[in-house]
């Protein structure tokens, strides 16, 4: 082999070694996109027991008092209701704070990641989404008029 | 009607110059694949290593996309590139008409081309980031990323060249 080639040839291999290291050493483990998964069906979970918790309030006139209530309620034309962890099995916890409000706990695997912001929007900056959580139980307060949480005060405070 | 006819040693010949291409094909497709992926990873060691404050875990995981298909590309194209350029450096030391050849030459002048359009496609896209200070460290590492590997890719290309033509 000709110097070029030799010294060529030694700085891909040296490349490609450093590359393949450097990706191992870089790649996302499996059970983060698992907890990811998980959290985001924790999530949509929680979303589907607000609508329904708007709809059982529509026609009742009242919030419920537990979650069994809200599975007894018939909504033809929609999926059962997740009432409970899919990971533990656990029940999420809902509590009546007033008769105009309520809340659903979960236990989440993750902390929320923020959400990319591009430059020119600045002004979202410091807003962050409603459904922002931090890793470990994470209650989300909602009105009975709305499927969207209320903003958290204590939002970016550690919680276990 | 005359037909032409081959002799053996003809059709040797030709079948020894098609495995001749094949080789170069092989060696220089590897080693195209293996920069850009190599690269690829390293934007992604850069980007974590830069994180502009501290993240959690799965933050700064998230920040670039997942290697995994550029360390499998990698894991199969740098061997591939190393036995068949290995393969190729003693055909071109054994046949030297394979190295000012048409075919070589025209390889070699597309790859050139080819990194020459690979570099001013890329580097413009990190100065904007560079020069409107968003990420601007990690601007100019990736521009000295790609400077460093195509540049080493081009000056071989060259001397090849060179080499090819000079024969």
């Amino acid at each position: 082999m000709s110097d070029a080639r030799t010294t060529f040839a030694s700085f891909v291999a040296a490349l490609g070694v450093c590359a393949i290291v450097g990706g191992f050493f870089t790649m996302e483990p499996a059970w983060i996109g698992q907890a990811q998964q998980t959290d985001l069906q924790r999530q949509r979970d929680l979303s589907a027991i607000a609508n329904a918790i708007v709809v059982f309030k529509h026609k009742q006139d009242n919030l419920p008092y537990d979650l069994s209530k809200l599975a007894e309620s018939p909504r033809p034309g929609t999926a059962p209701l997740a009432l409970s962890d899919p990971e533990t099995g656990q029940p999420y916890d809902y509590t009546r704070v007033t008769s105009h409000s309520y809340k659903l706990c979960a236990a989440f695997k993750l902390e929320t990641l923020p959400t990319p912001t591009a430059p020119d929007r600045t002004p979202t900056r410091g807003l962050p989404s409603p459904w922002t959580h931090s890793a470990g139980t994470h209650c989300f307060v909602f009105d009975d008029q709305s499927t969207t949480p209320l903003p958290d005060p204590t939002q970016g405070e550690a919680r276990s | 009607m005359i037909v032409p006819m081959r002799d053996a040693s003809e059709e040797s010949d030709l079948a020894g110059q098609i495995a001749d291409g094949a080789l170069v094909l092989v060696a220089f497709a590897s080693l195209r694949v293996t920069l850009w992926h190599a690269s690829v990873v390293a934007f992604r060691l850069i980007d974590l290593a830069l994180a502009p404050e501290p993240l959690t875990i799965a933050e700064q995981l998230n920040q670039a996309s997942d290697p995994r298909w550029s360390v499998s590309i990698l894991l199969v194209t740098l061997p591939v590139f190393l036995i068949a350029f290995r393969m190729l450096s003693a055909r071109l030391e054994n046949n030297p008409s394979l190295h000012h050849g048409k075919f070589f030459v025209l390889v070699l002048a597309l790859l050139v081309l080819d990194t020459i359009m690979t570099v001013v496609t890329t580097i413009p896209g990190f100065l904007v980031s560079f020069l409107s200070e968003t990420a601007a460290l990690s601007s100019l590492l990736k521009i000295a990323t790609i400077a460093t590997v195509y540049g080493a890719f081009f000056a071989y290309l060259v001397c090849e060249l060179r080499l090819s033509v000079s024969q």
